[in-house]
């Protein structure tokens, strides 16, 4: 589904994303990446949606390849790659459900966009979309009114408004406390589960990612250094991704 | 928001799921579906909808209200394109005597405006800063405060071509002072409202500590309020001036000198040249005097080095991470330069921003 | 409120300036051993600040003889370069003795130039108070007694003034917006179409309203031709064009990035994303300026009228020209009054937007 071979993104300063990495993930698989602050794990999830350009080497999700200099190639596989942001990045003086729309703002032509005036069909997308993560009766809600749970479950919504085959999450509960982190990372392995979405996880604690994810990826400045099954990423095995023992603020959040 | 709710066709077949957001309220253990899981009702566009109503109206009977002949924009594109072109020969005519002394007396009306702007920003500013400290309330008590803001108001209501007409023309006469002294008194009404909002908004610590440690009303002012609010309130000046030099224009017209007087003594004979080479003077005098003052402004506030912001790679790991909330912002004292009460002493501008609106 | 940060921000001002104050303090001071001394502005500045100072007093000398005016001929009041002088000393000495900083000290001094030069441009003087007064006294009299009857007599200019305003700020504020959106490098399609938007702004800009009004009025035809609100209100179009791109462009340069990047990832076009995500967030100031746009417009109007461009302006214009000071003035504080409620209407409509 996605395939890196040898992807190299080097930054306008000369710092250096990430370094030759080669990686499979398959159709439906819900992984989760982690590693210390600096590590290249964004820079990894962004490289595939486009909004870190790589500089060398083939990136594919699906049987297309990413081209960051076409930005209506880009634009095109936005539409089928969905994200979901540490800061939710919704507008928050807008209602909920327009911010749910803007998910369909690939699919919908641009004066229908200027004039608000969204197809019944969009619309009827968006409740779903709302219904699936159980925040329907805010609808018509300022976003600024809700929770940041309910935010980072709005931002969800308007992912899967998209009809995405692919959602990338950059640290989605980072900004969360660890109840609402876990209803959120619930409603993500949900997702993948029921509509066989391809979902790629940023996360910083250890024990949400044995608990939700498929497989487990360690980075290290710029490199994949561990690769394998929620069992193999053991506290040894992670120690050695980290280059130090294990806190335990790394292992519970 | 909305206690009816409407089902709508299609919503049967929305999967199940649990209800996370009752999930701690325990209201019960399977799915069952009640109002948070029904879709709101849309909430009423009325007053959104009176609003366009009222807006549209407005314009419509403005257009109607105006009685002019609109069909004259028929001609406007036709007549611009004449008048440009002559406007362009003017400004690319080979230099001759005569010529020459068009473009020097268009340079030199501009200077004249420029002038008159700076003398009433300098009038204004003089007054501007002892009216805003006695227009902020944190600062005076409650009667004068009162009183100063409504005489600020009164000025800032009445525009400067009202102070020329009405007192400054028939004492100073016909010239470019009267249009300065008017400008003047003009600029110290939203010189004085923009100091004042500054004063309000100083930090209050300093002037608390100074307080605490006996210091008398102008000390404080001195010591713990001017440090803070002299970049914020040069920068208040210089955009008046920029402001004033388009005032300036106005008054000329009635006879208060600058390039307003040539503009409409050259409009009334229909010089359609020397407008060109007028207007040409106008733009680049005008663009030149913002960017000088917009260099200035930022000097000050900023101080004279500029804060080089360290380029982090795009979307790096560091600025998610859960823990260490990114960089903060430091705020890095000035050097007090151009600042002359607040000399070498660290200044921070309270929201000096360049949305003022003068 | 947070301590913290206050006694961060300022504490080194304080230290700073303390010390000059109250140098009894120092003596209290304990913690350090060695107190280093404020240092004095380097001596080459400080030579460089002397032959400034120097230049200076030579060019008051001069424009104080010199005709510097090449064909006004307005008469110039004498500056008398002695009280420059004496000025520019006292700067230096004072910079010396507080130790500012060379460039605060420069900054003085060409403040003290600049405004010598156009004080002697001008002609400043202020003996008309006293001497001239009474020739303007009369004029003034007639303006304290303001012909109350005519403020109704004058209706429909108003409507017309009131008319030209509201639709000028429709449509130059719809425009301005466009424009804005062009000359922000967050919103613009690129950054050579963000640099071209914003010089062409900046040119729209600093020709002043009057001079719109003459040249739509020269286009046109003024009041006579009917044409004179035509040309008002395309004046006062490009008068707030200017205006609101500049300020709007300046709100949306500090929008949040994150609903773009948003916008951005669910593969929206850059009209959708500058629609659903810079729009919502720059309406309120957005709004707000262009509230203020209109309250600017009333008063431009006069101004306007006055060159021909129809409205209340040219009532007042008629009656100038007829020294009917106090007819003049009942308008005017009619005007006074309107700016008044306008200014007011438009705030509680600002506050409720916010």
């Amino acid at each position: 589904m996605i395939e890196f071979k040898d992807v190299n993104v080097v930054y306008p300063g000369g710092h250096r994303g990430l370094k030759d990495v080669d990686l499979t993930i398959g159709a439906g698989e819900l992984v989760v990446v982690v590693g210390l602050s600096g590590a290249g794990k964004s820079t990894l999830i962004r490289a595939i949606n486009g909004l870190v350009p790589y500089t060398s080497g083939t990136l594919r999700v699906g049987d297309d390849v990413v081209d960051p200099r076409s930005k209506g190639k880009l634009r095109a596989l936005r539409s089928r790659v969905g994200m979901v942001f540490q800061s939710f990045n919704l507008v928050t003086r807008i209602s909920v459900l327009s911010n749910v729309l803007v998910g369909r703002s690939s699919a919908t032509p641009t004066w229908r966009s200027l004039l608000g005036w969204y197809r019944p069909e969009d619309k009827e997308i968006a409740f779903q979309s709302l219904e699936r993560v159980g925040i329907v009766d805010k609808a018509y809600n300022r976003a600024s009114a809700l929770s940041g749970g309910q935010q980072q479950r709005v931002a969800i919504a308007r992912v899967l408004a998209q009809d995405p085959e692919v959602i990338l999450a950059d640290e989605p509960v980072a900004s969360l406390d660890p109840p609402t982190a876990h209803m959120v990372l619930q409603d993500l392995r949900r997702i993948n589960r029921e509509l066989g979405i391809t979902t790629v996880i940023n996360l910083h604690h250890l024990e949400m990612a044995r608990r939700y994810a498929d497989r487990v990826i360690g980075m290290r400045s710029g490199e994949i250094v561990f690769d394998g099954s929620v069992d193999e990423a053991t506290d040894t095995a992670i120690e050695e991704v980290y280059q130090r023992s294990l806190t335990a603020e790394d292992v519970a959040p | 928001m909305s206690d009816k709710s409407s089902r709508r066709p299609g919503e049967e077949s929305s999967p199940q799921y649990q209800n996370l957001e009752r999930g701690s309220a325990g209201s019960g253990t399977g799915f069952a579906p009640d109002r948070l899981d029904a879709r709101p009702v849309k909430p009423s566009k009325l007053g959104y909808n009176i609003g366009l109503l009222i807006a549209g109206i407005l314009f419509i009977g403005a257009v109607s209200a105006t009685g002019a002949s609109w069909g004259r924009l028929a001609q406007l594109p036709a007549n611009m394109v004449d008048y440009f072109g002559l406007m362009a020969r003017g400004v690319f005519q080979p230099l001759t005597p005569e010529t020459q002394q068009s473009w020097l007396s268009a340079i030199e009306h501009m200077l004249e405006s420029v002038q008159i702007a700076w003398v009433g920003t300098v009038l204004g500013a003089l007054f501007s800063l002892p009216m805003g400290f006695l227009a902020a309330r944190t600062m005076t008590p409650l009667p004068v405060y009162v009183v100063v803001r409504f005489i600020l108001s009164v000025i800032r209501a009445v525009p400067e071509i009202i102070f020329a007409i009405a007192i400054m023309l028939p004492i100073f006469g016909l010239g470019p002072l009267a249009g300065a002294m008017a400008l003047g008194v003009s600029s110290i009404g939203t010189l004085s409202k923009l100091i004042s909002e500054a004063v309000e908004s100083v930090d209050r610590g300093p002037l608390e500590s100074a307080r605490a440690a006996g210091a008398t009303e102008v000390q404080v002012i001195r010591w713990a309020v001017l440090p803070q609010v002299m970049p914020e309130v040069i920068a208040i000046w210089l955009y008046r001036f920029e402001v004033n030099i388009r005032a300036s224009a106005i008054l000329g017209v009635l006879g208060a000198g600058g390039i307003g007087s040539l503009l409409s003594s050259l409009f009334g004979a229909r010089a359609w040249d020397r407008i060109g080479i007028t207007i040409l003077v106008i733009i680049v005098v005008t663009i030149a005097v913002d960017q000088i003052s917009a260099w200035v402004r930022h000097r000050v506030i900023h101080g004279p080095k500029r804060r080089g912001s360290r380029p982090g790679p795009p979307g790096a790991d560091d600025s998610s991470a859960g823990h260490d909330g990114g960089p903060v912002p430091s705020t890095q004292p000035g050097t007090g330069a151009g600042s002359g009460a607040a000399a070498g002493a660290g200044t921070t501008v309270p929201g000096a921003s360049g949305t003022m609106n003068l | 409120m947070s301590r913290a940060p206050a006694s961060n921000q300022t504490s080194a001002s304080h230290q700073d300036s303390a010390g000059e104050a109250v140098p009894a303090r120092e003596r209290g001071d304990k913690h350090s051993s060695r107190r280093p001394q404020r240092p004095r502005p380097a001596g080459a500045s400080y030579a460089g600040l002397l032959l400034f100072a120097a230049a200076l007093i030579a060019f008051f000398s001069w424009i104080s003889t010199s005709n510097l005016r090449l064909d006004v001929g307005v008469a110039r009041v004498q500056l008398y370069p002695a009280i420059g002088a004496g000025l520019v000393l006292a700067i230096l000495a004072l910079g010396w003795r507080l130790r500012f900083q060379a460039q605060v000290v420069f900054g003085l001094l060409a403040v003290l130039g600049f405004t010598w030069w156009a004080g002697s441009g001008v002609g400043f003087t202020l003996r008309p108070l006293w001497e001239d007064f009474n020739r303007g006294w009369p004029v003034i009299q007639e303006f304290l007694s303001p012909n109350w009857g005519f403020i109704f007599r004058v209706w429909e200019p108003w409507l017309v003034t009131l008319s030209m305003a509201i639709m000028a700020t429709f449509i130059g504020c719809s425009i301005g917006l466009l424009l804005a959106m062009f000359a922000s490098p967050v919103s613009s399609p690129n950054t050579w179409t963000s640099q071209a938007v914003k010089a062409i702004n900046s040119v729209i800009r600093s020709i002043p309203d009057i001079g719109y009004g003459l040249l739509f009025v020269a286009m046109l035809g003024g009041t006579a031709g009917g044409a004179g609100p035509v040309a008002g209100v395309l004046a006062l179009i490009m008068f707030n064009i200017g205006i609101v791109a500049k300020l709007t462009g300046e709100t949306i340069d500090s929008v949040d990035r994150g609903p773009l990047e948003a916008a951005d990832a669910t593969g929206s076009t850059l009209i959708q994303r500058n629609r659903i995500a810079v729009l919502p967030q720059i309406l309120p100031g957005y709004s707000s300026y262009s509230l203020y746009v209109f309250e600017l417009n009333i008063r431009a109007s006069v101004v306007l009228g006055i060159v021909g461009a129809g409205g209340i302006g040219s009532t007042i214009f008629v009656q100038l020209s007829h020294f009917n000071y106090s007819n003049i003035s009942a308008i005017m504080i009619a005007l006074v009054v309107v700016v008044l409620i306008v200014d007011y209407v438009s705030l509680s409509i600002r506050r409720r937007l916010t």
